[in-house]
């Protein structure tokens, strides 16, 4: 099953001390997406955002990367 | 049901054991609360061991029955019990149920862990497996981070900035040096917490409980066989496991956790008591937002109200909700599966009146233990026998 990568940022942290075996990915920025779907997922996220903005799924994972959607 | 009672209990120092075996720890709390319940070694019925790190640390596991041998017990049921940082948690309840139930006279829960020799990197990811890695594993996740995210949607509604959030880190640091036990008190002021080292935002480095080695233990068992004990026994009114989402996204409120707020109301209920009645309780704070979560979610505080009593001082030894005067996760540490366990040991040494950071007139503790993404969850309630 899937649903459309849309909704709105929840919230969202900057991982600075990653677990063993994703050293090379940090520091990454992760949050809690609510997607227009009704479900809440967690993914990463591409630049920095307010909270409550709309984003877009820009890539599908895993992990699902989020992004800035336009104007927001 | 019969009603139980605690005879005895144990601990080795929180902190780092680097000549110790995980074994050695084990044994040590264990034999220390066998001797104060004063209960022989032939009644005890069963064991309980709560531990989640120590195959992948420390490359052993039967670390229940190595225990149970290595205390003379006998060939009695010994049983790990996991629900990452609430295992400690969970073997206390199952020796409570062991001896309520009639299953055995006495029973002893113990609970142990030995991470601090293992790299940052290792310890998180061994701590990672207490996620659910079908979703929050791979977006690469960590507690702090979970508690990062958490902060951050609380501190949108304008409840809990850098200084707001200090003052649990301040009042529990500062409880940390009064307490022998301790891995890393301190006394500590704004400016340093704000200048140290971010670690998931807005969580830094003093937000975070330390790494920890050491064991607690502590004997379950009937008012009739506790007579010889050493301590008076205390009064176990309460224990309740609860479950909740294991995903942080799970969560309908990344600020309120289900597990605890059922948890809080059922002990509550099974000790007829209200939480005005609380002298003092002993809560999960492996980062210093998540007292503040916690402390709203037991109904401890009201909510939103978490940062500001701390700031004002009524959470601490001296004011009137006093939380973790032990100095808790953050300054006590956080040897993951003895966490609950000692946490009970705090409580205990509270209500019979001889802590070295004394609520004064203590007559009911609760303690409050918490794993995962608030996927397991124990609340206790112990109360004097006199109260």
């Amino acid at each position: 099953m899937s649903v459309p990568g849309e909704g709105r940022l929840l919230t969202w942290t900057e991982i600075r001390r990653p677990p063993a075996g994703l050293e090379v990915d940090g520091p990454y920025r992760v949050a809690v997406i609510d997607l227009d779907a009704g479900v809440q997922v967690t993914g990463r996220l591409q630049g920095i955002a307010k909270l409550e903005v709309r984003v877009i799924c820009t890539r599908a994972g895993p992990p699902p990367v989020f992004e800035r959607d336009g104007d927001g | 049901m019969r009603k139980a009672v605690i005879a005895g209990i144990g601990s080795t120092a929180f902190g780092r054991h680097q000549d110790r075996s995980i074994q050695s720890l084990a044994i040590d709390a264990g034999c220390a609360a066998l001797v104060e319940s004063g209960v022989e070694r032939s009644r005890i019925g069963a064991l309980y061991l709560g531990n989640f790190t120590a195959g992948p640390l420390c490359g052993q596991e039967v670390l229940a029955g190595i225990t149970a041998d290595e205390l003379g017990l006998g060939p009695i049921p010994a049983t790990k019990v996991e629900g990452a940082c609430a295992s400690g948690g969970i073997a206390f309840r199952h020796a409570v149920m062991a001896v309520r139930a009639g299953l055995c006279d006495a029973a002893i829960a113990l609970g142990v862990e030995k991470m601090a020799h293992a790299s940052g990197a290792d310890v998180t990811a061994a701590l990672n497996c207490a996620m659910d890695n079908r979703s929050d594993g791979p977006s690469g996740l960590t507690f702090p981070g979970f508690y990062g995210l958490a902060w951050r949607k609380y501190a949108a509604a304008g409840r809990a900035n850098r200084d707001d959030v200090s003052a649990v880190v301040i009042k529990n640091k500062a409880a940390g040096l009064k307490n022998p036990l301790a891995q890393m008190g301190a006394d500590l002021d704004l400016e340093t917490i704000a200048a140290s080292a971010y670690i998931a935002d807005p969580i830094q480095l003093y937000d975070c409980c330390p790494v920890s080695d050491g064991a607690s233990a502590v004997v379950v068992t009937t008012p009739e066989l506790a007579r010889d004990a050493v301590a008076e026994p205390l009064d176990i009114l309460a224990t309740v496991q609860t479950s909740g989402a294991p995903r942080i996204a799970g969560h309908a409120d990344m600020c309120s956790l289900v597990a605890t707020v059922a948890a809080s109301s059922q002990a509550l209920e099974e000790a007829g008591l209200g939480v005005d009645d609380l002298s003092l309780a002993e809560l999960h704070d492996c980062f210093s937002i998540a007292e503040i979560l916690n402390s709203e979610d037991l109904g401890l505080v009201p909510r939103g109200e978490g940062a500001a009593w701390a700031a004002e001082g009524r959470t601490g030894s001296g004011g009137d909700r006093p939380i973790n005067p032990s100095g808790g996760l953050l300054a006590k540490g956080h040897p993951v599966g003895a966490t609950g366990l000692g946490q009970i040991y705090e409580a205990t040494i509270q209500l019979r009146g001889t802590h070295s950071n004394q609520v004064r007139g203590a007559r009911f503790a609760l303690t409050h233990n918490l794993g995962g993404a608030g996927v397991a969850c124990t609340v206790s309630i112990l109360g004097r026998p006199d109260a």
